[in-house]
């Protein structure tokens, strides 16, 4: 039911305060409880204006460091249709860990989760504000998950090893299961790992496939080739027979007509 | 007006021209069946024309060579004794 700003401004007349609400705050504008209609719709539509304003890649990136998928395209997508809806899985993205975001991701997830923000503020600066930002009761929840999150971890076995010195950075989107839950509750982040790990493993199993199939098809092609050399060598070693037979008739036939020409 | 019939030289130049027109409407019936079949613009017929293709440019004639210069070979001393055939008939061998 999502309007896009391609053509939905008829659509959003049509709304109630309650859906205009809950789109402006799918797109992550900061509303307030006793926002009138009038207020909540210059939220939207603000908030939709710098969502076109922002770069596609920064949001890509922002979601490819969060490991998340965007969710699917729809047919015949714009730009702008296309930036709300990477939008809306940043504004999914709860977590409070901020290394290896780029100051670009930065002052998009600023933005994306209603914190105001000029554009020149250096890094440190924008994850204080992104922190501020949490509100109370959120954080005691996040700390809650973190502690579930790290009884989980222990209980699982999934403790992280120290990275070895010459091993690169670690892989984007892969997360310990303690900030998982954190993010995303015990159940969504246990099931995120799952999800992960089953991935893993049918990518795993499918490569494995793959390579068999491959293998498969060059010993065919292999196979084939040997079938057709024999078959050529066959067809051109009948015609060299004939062609003995026939020289060997026609000297015969030389000899006799010779023989009879020359006969007393 | 006396004329010489040579029975067996006419039954194998018969013979000659049966087997030469049948095989090669057997060959043309043979190629043109697999032209038609591989030409179809059906996609699987499609992919093995292209691998037939590919095949063919695979062959390497020096798998072949010493047998093909032999058929060349027999070949010419074929058309060699034919010329003296044709010399033996015509009195001049």
């Amino acid at each position: 039911m999502a309007a896009t700003s391609a053509g939905g401004d008829d659509l959003l007349a049509a709304w109630t305060d309650t859906q205009i609400r809950s789109e402006a705050e799918k797109l992550g504008a900061d509303t307030s409880p006793a926002a009138i209609r009038t207020e909540l719709l210059k939220a939207l539509h603000d908030q939709r204006r710098r969502i076109v304003a922002m770069d596609e890649e920064v949001m890509s990136g922002v979601l490819a460091w969060a490991g998340v998928l965007p969710g699917p395209a729809a047919a015949g997508e714009g730009l702008a249709a296309r930036k709300e809806r990477l939008a809306r899985a940043i504004v999914k993205i709860n977590t409070m860990r901020f290394a290896g975001l780029s100051h670009e991701g930065l002052k998009v997830l600023a933005i994306l989760r209603g914190v105001p923000v000029r554009g020149d503020e250096p890094v440190p600066v924008l994850i204080e504000y992104l922190r501020a930002s949490e509100g109370m009761l959120a954080k005691l929840g996040r700390k809650r998950r973190s502690i579930m999150g790290f009884l989980a971890e222990k209980l699982v076995g999934d403790t992280p090893r120290a990275p070895a010195a010459d091993a690169g950075p670690a892989p984007a989107g892969s997360k310990r299961l303690k900030h998982e839950i954190e993010d995303q509750g015990l159940l969504g982040g246990i099931a995120n790992r799952l999800r992960k790990s089953a991935d893993g493993y049918v990518q795993e199993k499918l490569d494995e496939i793959e390579a068999r199939i491959d293998r498969k098809l060059d010993e065919i092609d292999s196979r084939l080739s040997d079938w057709r050399d024999k078959e050529i060598a066959n067809r051109i070693r009948i015609i060299k027979i004939t062609l003995w037979a026939t020289v060997v008739i026609s000297a015969l036939s030389l000899l006799y007509l010779y023989v009879k020409s020359h006969l007393p | 007006m006396n004329i010489e019939i040579d029975f067996f030289t006419l039954w194998r130049w018969m013979l000659a021209l049966v087997v030469l027109i049948y095989s090669g409407i057997v060959l043309w019936q043979t190629a043109a069946g697999y032209w038609v079949w591989l030409s179809s613009g059906d996609r699987y017929t499609g992919i093995l024309r292209r691998y037939l293709m590919v095949h063919s440019l695979r062959v390497r004639a020096r798998a072949f060579g010493a047998d093909i210069a032999v058929c060349l070979l027999l070949c010419v001393t074929l058309g060699l004794l034919g010329w003296l055939h044709w010399l033996g008939v015509g009195g001049q061998l």
